[in-house]
């Protein structure tokens, strides 16, 4: 609970910059995860072929049960990745016909986000989940609380697995990269 | 002084070229300065731009994730460069992430820093891909001043030098034209007084030869004047010789004219009283007698014969010491116009008829002067002229007054003069006979015919009268003998023995 207060302090003129009414500790939290899921976007090298048209909208997809209330459509509104608008959609499982560039998996229990991560695996799309969720969930991108700051590790194992290439300027920035060769 | 105009012109003109090169050249070094300046910080702007480019490059992800530990190293990294003064990167929504300045110097707003606009301060955006994540702000520190001075000091330097030399340049023209004028300047001195002093050479040499000319007449006049006194005295004795014989022989005639009488009535009273032996004594003693009249008829002629010669002689001792001044004048004052009247009838007879005679007589003034030698003088000089005109021609006879204005430069008063002019349209003479016209006992005229003595004699009476004489010639085309008198102010009726 302390982190919780910590990472509110810290996270507050994002919550003020998102004129986001006081909330709960949760709500906060999720908020900055939900800017960081577009902002993650750019450090991507999406693979050719990702958008069908120019002007063909970048997805965010969540998987799963939504913590994130309005953050995430109020986080991308207005937002686009070059020509590509941001849309957020929400799927209860994953489709093969599904066009999610990001999808964050968020199910209440470890073997499901497992699933639905392995599900995904192989196709050109960034998987994040809660660390906290499970340890190996397979997901290329997974949240972490770090002395109040929501951080990330990296997978990339995963990552070129799902023909992503991720900047090195994320890597750098995560707080555990999971190289190809296990290590 | 003064110099050509064309010295001042060039002295002008190249100094003024000189200060507009100077001028010229200072508006390039200034130039070139500001221009170096300007892009000394062009350059500095490009390379804090560049550094702010790299550091927003690489703080993307830090911006994007919040990561202002990471931020913050990215930016000391980059302070570590001593020639920034401030290093701060904010996010997208204007928030600082990092930020580093320079003790003392303020930290970067982007408020402020943007309505500032100061050269030194670059803000670039924080690009990943086509999204602007942030924005990155470099400060670079004030360049100090002893920097930028050295920036600039090459050119400072080279137009300095520049410019002294060109100032070097002109003063060194400008002393070489000060000096060529000066050159100048003396030369046309030096010209100047060499042709002064050859005028001055040729007036002396004309001095001394006037002074050898009247050194030369002086001793000839002394010893002419000598002669034909001693000389005259010595005709006197002949002279009155011959007339005490005439005298003489007079009386003796006379005494045996009056014996002849006596005999011739004795020889009548004897005839009556028969003493014929005794008669004819007589007879023959009056033969005798008549027979010595007609001697002495024929002695009267010898003795005329010789007082002609004695008379010419004494003209002559006359005429010498004229010339020698020795001879005392009985001047009186006289109008020439009057004296030439005179002798009209005399001068025509003596030029003969081939020789036309022209009065020109136009003088109210009195001079000064002996008649008789005045008269002696004109004849002189008509008789020249008539024998300078064999093929017969015109002698022009004239006189004017004259009056000469007051000459300050040489001092001469005002004068009131007459001139007497004889011109004539003969032979003239070459400069050469005209300068020896005056000199006794030169002539021209076959050896019996001149004496040499006229025109020499006429310039001593004319000296001793005060006046001037000049002759003009030139061959073939005449001569010109002026005689100037100087006016006579006294009474008219006043005469001077």
């Amino acid at each position: 609970m302390a982190r919780c207060a910590v990472a509110i302090l810290l996270t507050l003129p994002f919550a003020m910059l998102l004129a986001l009414p006081p909330q709960p500790d949760i709500s906060l939290e999720y908020a900055v995860k939900a800017t960081y899921l577009y902002k993650l976007a750019p450090f991507v090298n999406w693979p050719p072929g990702t958008f069908t048209a120019a002007d063909a909208p970048f997805d965010i997809c969540v998987l799963g049960t939504d913590p994130f209330d309005d953050f995430l459509e109020k986080a991308v509104s207005g937002r686009k990745l070059g020509t590509h608008p941001f849309k957020v959609l929400r799927l209860d499982a994953v489709a093969p016909g599904d066009d999610c560039q990001i999808v964050f998996i968020h199910y209440p229990r470890a073997e499901q986000v497992r699933a639905a991560v392995q599900a995904l695996d192989g196709r050109p799309v960034l998987t994040v989940t809660d660390a906290k969720d499970a340890d190996s969930s397979g997901s290329i991108v997974q949240f972490v609380i770090r002395d109040g700051h929501v951080r990330f590790e990296i997978d990339n194992a995963a990552a070129a697995r799902n023909h992503l290439a991720i900047s090195s300027k994320l890597l750098e920035l995560a707080l555990e990269v999971k190289e190809a060769n296990g290590s | 002084m003064t110099h050509p105009p064309r010295t001042h012109d060039s002295l002008f003109r190249k100094p003024a070229a000189i200060v507009a090169s100077v001028v010229l050249l200072l508006l390039v070094g200034t130039f070139a300065m500001v221009y170096q300046f300007h892009a000394a910080s062009a350059e500095r702007l490009r390379q804090i731009t560049s550094q702010a480019d790299t550091l927003a490059a690489s703080v993307t992800a830090a911006v994007s994730f919040d990561d202002r530990t990471a931020a913050r190293e990215y930016v000391r990294a980059l302070m570590l460069d001593p020639t920034l003064d401030a290093v701060a990167v904010y996010d997208e929504s204007g928030h600082l992430m990092a930020g580093e300045q320079r003790p003392g110097s303020s930290p970067i707003d982007p408020v402020s820093g943007r309505a500032e606009r100061r050269s030194m301060l670059v803000e670039v955006p924080a690009r990943q891909g086509a999204t602007v994540v942030g924005n990155v702000w470099v400060r670079a520190s004030a360049v100090p001043w002893i920097m930028r001075l050295a920036r600039v000091s090459g050119v400072v330097l080279l137009t300095i030098m520049a410019v002294v030399m060109l100032s070097l340049l002109g003063m060194a023209q400008r002393m070489l034209t000060r000096a060529n004028a000066d050159a100048h300047r003396r030369a046309e001195e030096l010209t100047e007084a060499n042709l002064r002093l050859i005028g001055e050479m040729e007036q002396r040499s004309r001095a001394e030869e006037a002074l050898r000319q009247s050194q030369k007449m002086e001793a000839v006049g002394q010893l002419s004047g000598g002669i034909a006194h001693d000389f005259n005295n010595m005709l006197m004795i002949v002279k009155s010789a011959l007339v005490l014989t005439e005298h003489r022989l007079g009386q003796s005639v006379s005494a045996v004219e009056r014996f002849a009488e006596a005999a011739r009535g004795r020889i009548a009273a004897g005839a009556q009283q028969d003493v014929s032996e005794p008669l004819q004594v007589l007879e023959e003693a009056l033969a005798l007698v008549a027979e010595g009249r007609a001697r002495r008829q024929q002695i009267k002629r010898y003795l005329e014969t010789a007082n002609d010669g004695i008379d010419k002689a004494a003209d002559l001792t006359r005429r010498l010491l004229a010339f020698a001044r020795r001879q005392p004048l009985s001047a009186k004052s006289v109008r020439l116009d009057d004296l030439i009247g005179d002798i009209r009838s005399l001068l025509g007879h003596s030029v003969g008829p081939n020789v036309r005679l022209v009065y020109e007589l136009g003088s109210h003034w009195h001079v000064f002067c002996d008649v008789n030698q005045m008269e002696n003088a004109i004849l002189n000089l008509v008789i020249n002229a008539r024998d300078a005109m064999p093929e017969g021609g015109q002698i022009t006879i004239s006189t004017a007054d004259v009056h000469v204005d007051a000459d300050e430069r040489s001092g001469q008063a005002a004068v009131d003069q007459v001139r007497l002019r004889v011109a004539d349209t003969g032979t003239g003479m070459s400069e050469e006979v005209r300068s020896r016209a005056l000199d006794p006992f030169f002539t021209t005229k076959p050896v019996g015919k001149g004496t040499g003595l006229g025109l020499s004699t006429i310039l001593g009476y004319v000296l001793q009268s005060n006046g001037r004489l000049s002759i003009d010639s030139e061959v073939d085309k005449g001569t010109i003998v002026d005689i100037v008198l100087p006016r006579e102010m006294r009474d008219v009726s006043t005469e001077v023995a």
